[in-house]
């Protein structure tokens, strides 16, 4: 490539200065980084086949300008490999989507972080993690790529804690917060492809995601009977009111039961919405919203999310353990909504 | 190990000129538009501020217009609306 890297530089005598330097800069997450050198910013540009001043996307509310060379130096940052550059690229055009709406997600006292789940081959091949610990540590490309996201956010769109980023709480997402879905193994068609792409195609949803909710239910061998403690648990949970979007993340043993018992994935959004839903006299009572109960809000019903199709079906977590999770989605629907991007690769 | 370099992470905004009309020197008579950012209680607020301003300071009249969302700038046509048939606006972040 003829182009040349706009960045500034800057002259460290060792590694240990550098990863010092970054933090007196106030560029870190509070972690050390990788210190980006010319060579490792070059390789994730070339991955990604990507010019260093191609732009990724505009931020409108804060007028910049996202480019490839940007998005590199903040990935080899994180810890990323060259590889998952692509990944990194396609997440971050999804946060310019109008639909993501970049301002709402990033600023919100809300609290929110952005999940990324990535479908499609590439996950295998770039060892991104479905299964054990899901959430947790241990896999470079999920941690690498979700805290880049963060570093992108941070560094060149400012999107810094205090300032403007105003969580009133946050969560340890807002470190990393990137997933894959068990594909080999799910009883259903992936995420990516119930959102218009082909199975073998790679593809990154982001969702301005508060914490994972953990569930257990070892009592039940139905898909009704799971999804009966998942719905007492989403019910009541994270505001209630206005959520615009929940994941549902359904592990090894659950994600068995439901699909041995026959529910599509349909069947289970259906389910979820009809069970998630309360009164206005229950939120009344419980002051998530004003007045008091009438005889009519006894039977005037509140979902959870807007319609059925609002439930995001994931399946992902160890093949061991009772457990799945939610998610559920910051702000409302007209504030932000999940977006789907393919990945795309020279 | 030598003297190496790294790469400086952050962008800046890119600049933008904001001009703002001169204030009025007096409330009285001016037309006055609210823009509501559609969180709870905002819209009250913001009719007490109108009220307000017309009783106490002899504004000639308010209107209120809400944006799409709270995240999201005032879409064009309140802008539109607004800087047409009014002469004072007030908005602002209710939560």
């Amino acid at each position: 490539m003829a182009a040349e890297l706009q960045s500034t530089r800057y002259d460290v005598a060792d590694m240990a200065q550098a990863v010092d330097f970054y933090f007196d800069k106030g560029w870190t997450d509070g972690l050390p980084v990788v210190p980006p050198m010319e060579n490792a910013i070059w390789g994730m540009l070339e991955s990604a086949g990507l010019e260093p001043q191609a732009e990724i996307t505009f931020i409108d509310n804060r007028q910049v300008s996202v480019t490839a060379e940007k998005v590199a130096i903040n990935g080899v940052m994180a810890g990323c490999k060259p590889e998952y550059m692509p990944v990194l690229v396609a997440a971050v055009e999804a946060m310019g989507d109008p639909l993501w709406s970049y301002h709402g997600p990033a600023t919100s006292t809300g609290g929110s972080a952005v999940l990324a789940v990535v479908n499609g081959p590439i996950a295998q091949e770039l060892d991104l993690n479905h299964g054990d610990n899901l959430f947790g540590p241990g896999w470079r490309a999920n941690a690498a790529i979700g805290r880049a996201l963060r570093l992108v956010m941070r560094n060149v769109i400012g999107t810094l804690p205090g300032r403007l980023d105003r969580s009133t709480l946050g969560h340890s997402g807002k470190y990393s917060f990137c997933i894959a879905e068990n594909e080999a193994e799910s009883p259903w068609p992936a995420l990516h492809v119930e959102r218009g792409f082909r199975p073998e195609q790679n593809a990154v949803t982001i969702l301005a995601a508060l914490a994972p909710e953990q569930f257990y239910n070892q009592l039940s061998n139905t898909a009704e009977g799971i999804l009966t403690t998942a719905c007492a648990h989403m019910r009541i949970s994270s505001g209630v009111r206005s959520q615009p979007q929940y994941v549902l993340v359904l592990a090894g043993e659950h994600m068995q039961v439901i699909g041995q018992d026959g529910w599509s994935k349909d069947d289970i959004r259906r389910f979820c919405f009809e069970r998630t839903q309360t009164s206005r006299a229950e939120l009344k009572r419980i002051h998530l919203m004003a007045g008091e109960p009438s005889e009519a809000d006894e039977t005037a019903m509140v979902p959870l999310v807007p319609t059925a199709e609002d439930f995001l079906i994931v399946a992902a977590g160890s093949r061991a353990g009772a457990f799945s999770a939610y998610i559920p989605g910051w702000g409302s629907k007209s504030t932000s909504q999940s977006v789907t991007r393919e990945i795309r690769r020279p | 190990m030598g003297t190496f370099q790294v790469f400086d992470p952050t962008t800046e905004a890119e600049e933008q000129t904001l001009t703002y009309v001169p204030r009025p020197d007096s409330l009285r008579n001016v037309r006055i538009g609210l823009v509501e950012n559609t969180k709870f209680n905002s819209d009250q607020l913001l009719r007490r501020i109108g009220t307000i301003l017309e009783q106490e300071y002899g504004a000639k009249s308010s209107i209120m217009r809400s944006k799409h969302n709270s995240s999201v700038p005032a879409h064009q046509e309140i802008l539109d609306e607004l800087g047409t048939d009014c002469d004072v606006v007030v908005a602002g972040v209710g939560d």
